[in-house]
């Protein structure tokens, strides 16, 4: 095939970017703030009478054989830990106070803290509740030094967090994510870890191996080996380590090394659509949480906001009687406006995880969303509107009615219907454009 | 007056469309003549990163004739394009487009 067709002078004006050029809105350099036991800290500061007592949080998700979720210092000394049935850390620990989870309270505070944080760095990662990455890249001329750019972002916590909370954050600032993670579990409240480029395979080498973000065992293998500090890693050819632990024994080396900087990526959040029922009088009865919960998908459904977008994550809170609150979560796995299948998944997880108490008010939040599907509704034979009349089935070649009437109202509006079918006018030709046609549809 | 189609006035002309129509494109071939560049209209151009299949359709010989050497090619943003070079008219087309 001879080459042919001169091409225009502008083709090099939009060139391709390199494979090294970072992916739009990401950060090399990163900040990351941990938070531990972020939630109990909230809970301290909420009952400060408690700050005196040894405390243990919940895990919540269970409903018998509850287990510890967070301990405070007092109650960690007297030999309660996370993971500890309640009858059992009681035993260690009579005088320890139990408190329930209230996870409304710890999700408007990150929110707020979040909020903040985007209104200092463009990009930020949250990684759980209480860890979030900044990422720093350019923001020298911002603000300054690295340590000034740690201290305006701690200062800025102020406003939205109480101040015992913020005085416990651990602040690590190193190029890539881990970096930033191993700088911030390295760092003591109140003193950032600030780790240059050039520090940073030195500052690496002297971390244990369990910082390294792979799987426990290969940790334990890893420490039963006798490679107890990332540095003890780089003694080892990665052929080896690939024979030993496969992929992650490769990553584990690029990590420890510093060749591998993982950029802090932009978060995305849709702007989530919220409804809520308060209650007259507290409901513990499960229809009555029903029937409202099927309100409330349906009144959250017909929100203009959601633009005809299916829905993909949603999340049911309550607000309980004498305080405190209870939130369940679920990912439908195929995106769906449907109400049944909505309600269906929460109906699922509050027969998994029940409210503790009656609840005042319950919320509904749409937090993630799919492509639309509103049209595949019209053409479904499962849906109301993709069956024919009194619930019979279709038959071979009849329009549903739900298409039907779509195609009604598009007509009165345009003037003609715009809706096409596909016909087959020549399926077997090698020639593609003669295979199939569009045909006006205008049952 | 009900609102028209602006880029199809006639209704009459909206009864049937033909569905895969290829459209012209712009190629610039490398030293082994396969497609390096490659830019539709309206688009910046891109570079072919691979070439996944090669065919040729060489049909209606009675009536009209058809001879097209067709190129499945990967751009560099991940795109898949089928493409196909008249040889006839000695034109590059691009017959389908994946994201």
């Amino acid at each position: 095939m001879a080459p042919s067709n001169s091409f225009p002078g502008d083709l090099n004006e939009h060139p391709s970017p390199s494979p090294s050029t970072p992916p739009f809105r990401s950060s090399r350099r990163a900040l990351c703030l941990w938070l531990p036991t972020f939630e109990l800290r909230l809970e301290l500061v909420r009952s400060p009478e408690l700050d005196t007592t040894s405390v243990a949080l919940l895990s919540s998700g269970e409903r018998t054989r509850r287990t510890l979720w967070q301990v405070s210092e007092r109650a960690y000394d007297a030999g309660v830990r996370p993971g500890q049935r309640i009858s059992q850390a009681i035993s260690l620990c009579p005088s320890l106070t139990l408190l329930e989870p209230d996870p409304a309270h710890y999700d408007a505070a990150v929110d707020a803290m979040l909020e903040v944080l985007a209104d200092l760095a463009p990009v930020i990662e949250p990684a759980g509740r209480g860890q979030v990455f900044l990422g720093m890249d350019g923001l020298e001329r911002l603000y300054g030094s690295s340590a000034r750019q740690v201290e305006r972002v701690l200062r800025s916590l102020f406003r939205v967090l109480p101040a015992p909370v913020v005085a416990s954050i651990r602040a690590g600032m190193a190029p890539g994510t881990f970096g930033a993670w191993v700088a911030a579990v390295s760092a003591r409240p109140g003193r950032p870890m600030i780790v240059s480029e050039a520090e940073l395979p030195a500052f690496l080498a002297r971390c244990p191996v369990d910082a390294l973000p792979v799987d426990p065992p290969t940790i334990r293998r890893l420490e039963r080996l006798g490679i107890t500090l990332l540095g003890d890693l780089l003694r080892f050819p990665e052929p080896a380590l690939v024979a030993q632990f496969g992929q992650e024994g490769r990553d584990a080396l690029a990590w420890a090394s510093g060749r591998r900087i993982d950029p802090v990526r932009a978060w995305h959040r849709p702007r989530p659509i919220r409804v809520s029922l308060d209650f007259p009088a507290p409901v513990s009865l499960t229809d009555t949480l029903h029937g409202a919960l099927n309100r409330l998908v349906e009144q959250a459904l017909a929100r203009p906001a959601r633009r005809g977008r299916s829905v993909v994550g949603v999340r049911l809170s309550a607000r309980l009687e004498g305080g405190g609150s209870w939130s369940v979560e679920g990912i439908l796995r195929n995106p769906t406006a449907v109400r049944e299948r909505i309600a269906f998944l929460m109906r699922s997880r509050m027969a998994l995880t029940p409210p503790p108490r009656a609840v005042e008010a319950l919320l509904l939040e749409f937090f993630q969303f799919g492509p639309p599907v509103d049209q595949i509704g019209l053409f479904d034979r499962r849906e109301e509107g993709g069956r024919a009349a009194a619930g019979r089935a279709l038959a071979r070649g009849e329009v549903p009615p739900s298409l039907r009437d779509a195609v009604r109202e598009l007509k009165l509006r345009l003037g003609y219907s715009p809706l096409y079918r596909v016909v087959e006018v020549d399926p077997w030709s090698r020639v593609p454009e003669r295979r199939h046609a569009l045909l006006n549809f205008d049952p | 007056m009900s609102r028209r189609d602006p880029g199809n006035p006639d209704p009459a002309n909206r009864r049937l469309r033909a569905l895969g129509l290829p459209r012209s494109a712009v190629v610039r071939t490398g030293p082994d003549g396969e497609p390096a560049y490659v830019r539709l209209p309206g688009r910046p151009a891109r570079r072919v990163r691979a070439i996944r299949e090669s065919w040729r359709i060489d049909d209606e010989w009675w009536r009209r004739p058809i001879s097209r050497e067709y190129r499945a090619v990967v751009l560099d943003d991940g795109r898949l394009l089928t493409l196909y070079h008249d040889l006839l008219e000695g034109r590059w087309y691009v017959q389908k487009e994946e994201s």
